[in-house]
C-alpha cells in the first residue's frame, strides 16, 4: 500500500506506508484520515529535502524502533548516515528541521550528532568559520560570559 | 537560509546532549546569539570536578546578574560532584537552594562522611540546643542538623554521628525532592550504629536509576530487595560493597520476581566467591526484561573455588542461564575465574536461532594454570567466544594469558558483527597477530590493544580496513608493522599510542649519530585525524664500532614537542 505526500513547492511523491509511516506526524494523520488517495500536505518541506527524508526513511525501514533515548543518544552515527549527511549546510538544517517537524527521532538524532560534530573540540574562531557566523560580542561582553562561566571552562 | 543561529530551542537542546560542558562553553563565546541559545545548556548537565570550580559553579548561579529573570541554577536537571575528599556543607546549601529542580545526583569520590564530621563539630561547638528558625523555610544542613535532639550523656561529636549522617541524608534527599538518578557512596561504617536498613528506607520513592556503594556494610539479598520495595520504579541498580558475604540456598531464600530491573551491577572489592549467589539472585529475582548484567571484583583468589563448584558454580549458574541466556544483552564478568560449567548453562539454555548478546566484557586477573587441573583455559576461553559470536558488536577481554595453542584471533575473527574489541592481556609472551585478527572482522571500527606485544603480516591484511579508532596502550610493536598496518588504515580517525615501546628492525631507516636525538617518522593515512603518542620508548641498536650491539632507548614523553619524532599526515 502506497501513500500520496505533497511538499511545500507542489512535488508530489508516491511512498510505500511503511516508508512514511517513520515520520509520526504522518502515522497519526493515517491513522486520523483513514484510507485515502488525497495527498497529504507537508507545507514546511521542500521536494528537494523530502527526497532525502524519503531516501533515509526508506533505508533505514527495518530498523528496530528505540524508544531508549539514552541508546539512541549513545549509538555512533553508521558509515551510511555519515555519506548522507555529506551536504551544504542549508540542506543538513533542513534536514533536521524536517525530521523534527515530520517527527523523525532517528534522523533527527543522526542531524543534532552531525552538527555536534562539527563542533567538539572547536575554538571559538573555528566554530565562527565552519557555520559562517559573525562575531558581534564585544571584547567585554566575552570577558563577561567568560566570566560567568568559568567553572564549565576550566576541566 | 537557515543556519545554526536559527535553529529552534528545542534542536539546540538536543545538539548540545552530544556536547561537551566545555564545548558548549565554547559555543557561547561564538556570537550573541548562539551565546543566549546555548547559554542555558550549559546549566543543564553540570560536572563539578573540583573545589575551586565548585566555588565558581556556586557564585553563577548565586549572581543575580544575567540574561534571565530566573536564576541560572534553575535550569540543572544533572548535577555530577566528582571531588576528591570532602565538600564544605555550605556548598551543598547552595545546590540545594539555587538548583532545586535537579533530577540526576551524583556523588563520585566524594568523602561525604567528613561533611558529616564538620557539620557533628558545628553542632557540637554551637551546643546541643535547637536552633530557632522558621521551620517552613528551607533550612541549611547546619540548622537541621542542629535541631537534632541528642541525649545529655555524649561526652565527644563522633557519638553522635550515625544520626547525623541519617539525618544529612534525609535532609539532602528533602532538598532534592526531584531525584530519579542518584549515585551515591554509605559515608558510615557499619561499626558506627547507622544501619544500612535505615539510610534504605531513607531513599527517594521515585528513583529510576540507583548506584549505591554500601562500603563496609554487610550486602544481602533482603537489602536488595528492600531497596527495590522502596524504589519500585528502579530500572536500574548498582551496587558496589567491600565484601560479599556468602548466602545460604538451602533452603532457597524466597524471592519475589522483580518485572522492572533491566539493568543489575554488582561491584565487590574482594571475596569473588560470593559473587556467585549474586548470579543466582539474578536469576531467580529478574525477569526476562533483565537486559544488563554487570558482576564483578577486583581481586581474584582461585583458592576460594577449589571446593565451591558442585555447592555454588553449578546451582548459580544454571540460575541464572536458565533465565537470562536467551535474552541478556550485556554481559559482563570481571575477575569470576574460567568457569566451564558456567558456559556449558549458557549454552544449553540459549535460543541459537535467536541470539541477542550485543556487548561482552570478560576479565581475569589470572589464568587457569590455576585452576586445580580442571578444564584448560583455551576450552573455556573457546566456549565462551562460541558462545557470544553469533550477534556480539562490542567484546572486551582481559586475559592474563592464554595458552600457545588457543588460536584466539582465529576465535575473535568468527564474530563477524564486531564493532568494537579491546583486547588487554597481562602477560607479553605471545605475540597478538593483529593482520589476522582484523582481516576476519570487516565491520570493525575501533580497536584497543593493551599490554601485548603485536605482529602485522603484510600479506594477511586487507587492501584497505574500515577501521576508524586505534588504540595501543603499553604495547610492543616493530617500527616496520606499525607504519604497514597505518598504511592499510586508509579510514583512521582516532590514533593513540601511550605507554609503548617502537622497536628496531632491518626496516627502521633512521640515522644514527650518538650525538643526535635519532630521527623517525611515521606516516598516518588521513589528514584531518587526531593523533596523541605519549610515553613512547624507542628502543633500537647502536652499531658504533666501538660500542656494538649497546642497546639504546629513546623515551619521549610528548612526541608530538620532540625533536626527532615526526608525524606525516
Amino acid at each position: 500500500m502506497s501513500v500520496r505526500l505533497l511538499s511545500s513547492d507542489s512535488e508530489d511523491f508516491t511512498v510505500a506506508k511503511e516508508v512514511a509511516e517513520r515520520s509520526m506526524l504522518i502515522k497519526n494523520m493515517l491513522e486520523d484520515v483513514g484510507d485515502n488517495d488525497n495527498p497529504i500536505p507537508l507545507p514546511n518541506v521542500t521536494a528537494k529535502i523530502l527526497r532525502k527524508v524519503i531516501e533515509w526513511c526508506e533505508h533505514h525501514l527495518g530498523d528496530p524502533v528505540t524508544n531508549d533515548e539514552n541508546e539512541r543518544r549513545n549509538t555512533e552515527i553508521d558509515e551510511w548516515d555519515q555519506k548522507f549527511m555529506e551536504v551544504d549546510q542549508e540542506t543538513l538544517f533542513d534536514i533536521i528541521l524536517a525530521a523534527n517537524y515530520l517527527d523523525i527521532k532517528p534522523l533527527l538524532d543522526v542531524g543534532c550528532k552531525t552538527v555536534a560534530n562539527m563542533i567538539k573540540g572547536k575554538t571559538a574562531e573555528e566554530i565562527r568559520k565552519i557555520f559562517n557566523i559573525v562575531n558581534d560580542l564585544t571584547p567585554e561582553e566575552e570577558a563577561q560570559i567568560r566570566k560567568e562561566n568559568e567553572w564549565a571552562e576550566d576541566r | 537560509m537557515v543556519c545554526l543561529s536559527f535553529l529552534p530551542h528545542e534542536i539546540i537542546q538536543l545538539i548540545a546532549t552530544h556536547l561537551s560542558q566545555d564545548d558548549i562553553f565554547t559555543v557561547c563565546c561564538v556570537s550573541r546569539k548562539l551565546s543566549k541559545l546555548f547559554h542555558p545548556t550549559l546549566y543543564g548537565h553540570v560536572t563539578l570536578t573540583s573545589s575551586r570550580i565548585f566555588k565558581q559553579f556556586s557564585a553563577a548561579v548565586t549572581s543575580t546578574e544575567g540574561m534571565t529573570s530566573q536564576p541560572w541554577g534553575h535550569l540543572t536537571r544533572s548535577l555530577v560532584i566528582s571531588i576528591p575528599g570532602a565538600i564544605p556543607h555550605q556548598h551543598l546549601d547552595t545546590i540545594a537552594f539555587y538548583c532545586p529542580f535537579i533530577t540526576a545526583l551524583q556523588f563520585e569520590d566524594v568523602r561525604l562522611q567528613d561533611t558529616m564530621i564538620s557539620l557533628a563539630k558545628h553542632k557540637w561547638d554551637n551546643s546541643l540546643f535547637k536552633s530557632t528558625t522558621n521551620s517552613n523555610q528551607p533550612r541549611p544542613y547546619s540548622q537541621a542538623i542542629q535541631d537534632l535532639p541528642i541525649h545529655d550523656e555524649i561526652t565527644h561529636h563522633c557519638e553522635f554521628l550515625p544520626l547525623i549522617s541519617l539525618a544529612f541524608y534525609e535532609k539532602l534527599f528533602q532538598h532534592h525532592l526531584h531525584l530519579t538518578t542518584l549515585s551515591i557512596d554509605i559515608a558510615f561504617d557499619h561499626c558506627l550504629e547507622a544501619d544500612l536498613p535505615s539510610f534504605v528506607r531513607l531513599l527517594p520513592k521515585h528513583l529510576t536509576d540507583l548506584t549505591l556503594d554500601v562500603r563496609t556494610h554487610r550486602l544481602t539479598f533482603d537489602v536488595a530487595d528492600l531497596i527495590q520495595v522502596r524504589c519500585p520504579g528502579l530500572t536500574s541498580l548498582s551496587l558496589a560493597a567491600t565484601d560479599v558475604v556468602y548466602a545460604s540456598l538451602s533452603p532457597e531464600p524466597n524471592l519475589t520476581v522483580n518485572h522492572v530491573v533491566k539493568t543489575f551491577c554488582l561491584k565487590s572489592r574482594d571475596a569473588p566467591a560470593s559473587l556467585w549467589f549474586w548470579l543466582w539472585y539474578a536469576g531467580k529475582k529478574y525477569g526476562q526484561q533483565l537486559q544488563t548484567l554487570r558482576i564483578g571484583t577486583s581481586q581474584f583468589h582461585p583458592a576460594y573455588y577449589h571446593h565451591l563448584v558442585d555447592q555454588v558454580i553449578h546451582p548459580c549458574a544454571s540460575a541464572l542461564a536458565e533465565r537470562h541466556a536467551s535474552t541478556l544483552q550485556s554481559l559482563e564478568m570481571r575477575n569470576m575465574g574460567f568457569m566451564p560449567e558456567f558456559w556449558a548453562y549458557m549454552h544449553k539454555h540459549s535460543d541459537p536461532t535467536q541470539p541477542r548478546l550485543r556487548h561482552f566484557a570478560f576479565s581475569s586477573s589470572t589464568g587457569l594454570n590455576c585452576n586445580f587441573g580442571r578444564e584448560p583455559e583455551a576450552s573455556v576461553c573457546e566456549a565462551m567466544l562460541v558462545f557470544v559470536r553469533p550477534c556480539v558488536e562490542k567484546l572486551e577481554l582481559g586475559l592474563w594469558q592464554t595458552n600457545d595453542g588457543f588460536d584466539l584471533e582465529g576465535h575473535l575473527g568468527q564474530c563477524r558483527r564486531l564493532k568494537s574489541l579491546k583486547i588487554t592481556r597481562k602477560r607479553l609472551h605471545k605475540a597478538l597477530q593483529v593482520s589476522y585478527l582484523i582481516q576476519g572482522l570487516p565491520r570493525l571500527r575501533s580497536l584497543t590493544l593493551a599490554s601485548c606485544s603485536l605482529v602485522v603480516s603484510h600479506s594477511l591484511l586487507p587492501s584497505v580496513h574500515r577501521l576508524t579508532s586505534l588504540i595501543l596502550e603499553n604495547v610492543k610493536i616493530a617500527f616496520a608493522d606499525l607504519h604497514g598496518l597505518l598504511q592499510h588504515l586508509g579510514h583512521l580517525k582516532i590514533f593513540t599510542m601511550t605507554k609503548s615501546s617502537i622497536f628496531h628492525d632491518d626496516h627502521l631507516s633512521i640515522s644514527i649519530n650518538k650525538d643526535q636525538v635519532p630521527s623517525v617518522s611515521l606516516v598516518f593515512p588521513s589528514v584531518d585525524m587526531s593523533i596523541s603518542v605519549s610515553d613512547l620508548a624507542i628502543n633500537f641498536k647502536i652499531e658504533y664500532p666501538e660500542i656494538r650491539g649497546t642497546s639504546y632507548q629513546l623515551v619521549l614523553r610528548d612526541a608530538h614537542q620532540c625533536h626527532g619524532w615526526t608525524i606525516i599526515r
